[in-house]
């Protein structure tokens, strides 16, 4: 794996830029990696909709605009998948926090809260 | 099949409401509890349409995988997986050298194709290795992974002699064919069954698929493909180390193997007393050795 270059200050701004070397990565490809990755598949995003179809950990969630997502409850949440069929029973209004997956035409949903209801 | 007398009954094309016992109309059998259901699946009549993979898809909410071409031939999906519980193989048959024969033999001679699924096994090894009893056997004679059971620990998935159960990596949990478990609860027919346009796959009472696909076979040799016969039935390929028989059974033309399935699968459970053996035996040999060279010193 490639290791971070060590760190230069500007010639002409004093400013720190990344030491050229041959072979490595440079610290701005890997941060314009990161960047990528966090606008991208990995960065966490949310939507809010009724849940209008639930199969196990899976359901569907209608937005604003009338278009359906699916979605699939990943490990690190903390819903159950019986406690998404009485979301859908009341066609309840939610807050999804999801990030993409990988090689699947799928949404991760990571955290899921009700919008219709004032926080506690 | 001819047409159910309840069928003049339902003359509309817009329902309010969902028919009750709707399986007597489109699949002739009034599904209740207690009774064992499968699958029959035809390969001869197989087109490859895929018509069972997007119904399995759109009923049980399952996400579109390995998006993208594989290279090899039409089939996209590759195989059975924690997303898709209904695989159609696409089988190229090719002659010598790989030179398709010119004269074919009848039926799917050129393409195989059978449409795959979980065997909804009588002595489902599967089940027999969840510590949880995540895995159950339902009402209806069927095998289901119970999601809030599941705790992901992957054990069925080795004793699967099929390689059908895999783990999601997303929520961790083992997902398979549920043979519709909530369609069957509404007097539904199984979404796959239902879409098939060719009836490559037949759901019903196990007995009666049982005698329908004998007689099918009958009908098939004395049309001249003698080599059709039947996996899964009892007494047949594929009902072999004491896995009973298969609720969802299959006629091929061609040996297991070209399908991906295995000759002659068997449970886990029958390996257990030859390597629980193996392993004391070994244990003890250790101990024994252990014994010996620690007390010849002083
Ligand atoms: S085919 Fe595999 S997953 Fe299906 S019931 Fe049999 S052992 Fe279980
Ligand atoms: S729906 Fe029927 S014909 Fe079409 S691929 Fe599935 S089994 Fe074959």
């Amino acid at each position: 794996m490639a290791t971070l270059p060590a760190l230069l200050p500007h010639p002409a701004g004093g400013r720190l830029v990344p030491e050229r070397r041959p072979h490595a990565t440079s610290r701005a490809a890997q941060v314009s990696f990161l960047r990528m990755q966090l606008s991208g598949p990995l960065a966490m995003k949310t939507m809010e909709g009724v849940v209008t179809i639930v199969q196990e950990g899976r359901f569907q969630l209608t937005d604003d605009g009338g278009v359906s997502h699916l979605f699939l409850l990943s490990h690190d949440a903390a819903l159950e998948p019986e406690q998404l069929p009485p979301l859908q029973h009341r066609q309840a209004r939610v807050r999804v926090h999801y990030t993409a997956a990988r090689n699947l035409i799928a949404l991760v949903a990571h955290s899921l809260e009700r919008a219709d209801m004032p926080a506690a | 099949m001819d047409m159910h007398p309840r069928a003049s009954e339902e003359p509309q094309s817009r329902l309010d409401k969902v028919i009750p016992n709707e399986a007597e109309l489109t699949a002739g059998v009034r599904i209740e509890p207690g009774k064992s259901y499968g699958f029959f699946t035809d390969t001869t009549l197989c087109i490859g349409c895929k018509a069972c993979e997007v119904a399995c898809k759109e009923w049980n909410n399952l996400p579109a995988d390995n998006v993208g071409i594989t290279g090899h031939s039409y089939d996209n999906t590759g195989a059975l997986s924690a997303n898709s519980w209904r695989h159609v193989n696409f089988i190229e048959q090719a002659g010598a050298c790989g030179v398709r024969e010119n004269a074919q033999s009848p039926f799917q001679s050129g393409w195989l194709m059978m449409s795959d699924v979980c065997k909804h096994c009588h002595n489902a090894p599967c089940l027999e290795a969840c510590p949880t009893g995540a895995l159950f056997r339902t009402e209806f004679d069927t095998v289901v992974v119970q999601q809030d059971i599941c705790n992901g620990c992957g054990y069925c998935v080795p004793a699967c002699p099929f390689g059908v159960v895999d783990l999601s990596e997303l929520d961790g949990k083992a997902h398979k064919c549920t043979l519709c478990y909530d369609r069957l609860k509404g007097g539904l027919e199984p979404a796959c069954a239902k879409s098939c346009p060719t009836d490559s796959i037949q759901f019903g009472e196990l007995e009666e698929l049982q005698e329908r696909a004998e007689k099918r076979v009958a009908q098939l040799h004395e049309l001249g493909a003698g080599n059709a016969y039947l996996y899964g039935a009892p007494g047949s390929p594929g009902a072999t180390g004491d896995l009973g028989h298969l609720n969802a059974f299959f006629l091929l033309t061609e040996r297991p193997e070209t399908y991906n399935l295995p000759t002659a699968p068997t449970r886990a459970a029958n390996r257990v007393p030859s390597s629980l053996g193996a392993g004391l035996t070994a244990v003890a040999g250790l101990a024994l050795a252990a014994f010996a060279i620690f007390s010849g010193r002083d």
